[in-house]
């Protein structure tokens, strides 16, 4: 699920799908148990491939995992706070924002502060091309941000004022849906890899099988052709011993009485 | 074509039964990735109906080249991912960081107010 920009009221979603249908099979076979592959039957080109796809769909998968366990864990620590920011309004929990004010402002001083200055973090998924994401500019990107961050929250603890909390508010549901929908784009675009090489294997092998077996044919045809010449030459010979008997047989008809 | 059409052409086809309702059950319900999945199911059954008498040899030098090919780019993916996510993991940690700071200016904030409410 995307977040979008300027969400409102700043929600973080940590949910963390990708469209895997091939790989989630995969997982789920080698979980329902070891395939016969997996116990050392490489015995085929189609075994063999399938193993290797299977055991990267594992690998791809474990590196799901971990990814969503270190979303869960950030979002843990980051819902914390917002939960302590969410109450804003109904009691003191953060002084910054209990403003009198507050309590009629909550919703649209938390929404304005995903609008102001915040919207710098661009989503990760911007920095994701074919699977790879450019560590270089988006770290970059962050660290410009987090400068900006730094500033925002070193005012914030001076002056306490309700425009700060927000801002930082924002500041870090951004981020963590930044790096979110970065790590979603970066397992989407590993997966997508994965179905492209499995669709080149197989139609570079399927070539291979084609060209095998053309070859094939023209083996046997030219047996057929060879054996269809033997035929015919075996046909002569006979034909030719059959006549030979039969011209030897006639010719004990001949009735040499002088009248030839 | 039509998805009919096509679906007529896959009956009308020496793939196996159970792939032709696979395909057909993926027609009656298409989405982005019904091409797909068609082509995956397909290539499945053209696999399995040489399991038993593979015309490419494991120890073909072209077959041996397409599996070293497919390696290289596995590993590769798994690479990219790793390196990745392993970049937005020591980004989240320094998120964990800054929102634990936060907290402790809110609570400094909350502080500073009770003590200015008595």
């Amino acid at each position: 699920m995307k977040v979008e920009k300027n969400p409102g009221i700043p929600t973080v979603d940590d949910s963390f799908e990708v469209t895997a249908p091939a790989e989630r099979a995969a997982i789920e076979k080698r979980e329902a148990g070891a395939s016969k592959v997996e116990k050392g039957a490489e015995s085929s080109v189609f075994d063999a491939g399938r193993a290797r796809f299977e055991n990267v769909a594992n690998v791809i998968g474990g590196w799901k995992e971990k990814g969503m366990s270190m979303l869960k864990s950030g979002w843990g620590k980051v819902s914390r706070f917002f939960g302590k920011i969410g109450k804003v309004g109904k009691e003191a929990a953060v002084v910054a924002l209990s403003l009198p004010e507050i309590k009629d402002k909550a919703v649209e001083g938390v929404k304005s502060g995903v609008e102001r200055g915040v919207n710098a973090v661009k989503s990760g998924a911007e920095y994701v091309k074919n699977g790879v994401l450019d560590t270089a500019a988006y770290g970059a990107m962050l660290a410009q941000d987090g400068a900006q961050f730094a500033e925002a929250k070193a005012k914030w603890a001076k002056d306490k004022t309700v425009e700060g909390g927000q801002a930082v508010y924002g500041y870090a549901a951004e981020r963590y849906n930044s790096l979110r929908d970065g790590a979603e784009s970066l397992v989407n675009g590993a997966t997508e890899r994965i179905r492209a090489a499995k669709e080149s294997f197989g139609n570079r092998i399927n070539a291979i099988r084609m060209k095998r077996l053309a070859a094939e044919l023209a083996r046997e045809e030219l047996k057929q052709a060879e054996g269809a010449r033997r035929v015919e030459a075996l046909k002569a010979r006979i034909n030719k011993f059959q006549e030979a008997e039969k011209l030897k047989s006639m010719s004990s008809a001949i009735s040499f009485d002088g009248s030839f | 074509m039509t998805p009919q059409a096509y679906l007529q052409q896959i009956k009308a086809s020496s793939l196996s039964e159970s792939t032709k309702k696979a395909i057909e059950k993926l027609l009656s319900a298409p989405d982005t990735a019904t091409t797909a999945k068609i082509q995956e199911l397909i290539q499945a059954d053209i696999d399995e109906s040489f399991k038993a008498d593979d015309p490419a040899k494991m120890d073909d030098p072209e077959v041996m080249k397409v599996f070293a090919d497919t390696d290289v780019e596995l590993k590769k993916v798994e690479g990219d991912l790793e390196s990745g996510l392993e970049f937005i993991s020591k980004e989240m940690e320094k998120l964990e960081a800054d929102v634990a700071q936060l907290d402790k200016i809110a609570d400094a904030n909350k502080l500073s107010q009770v003590r200015a409410s008595l």
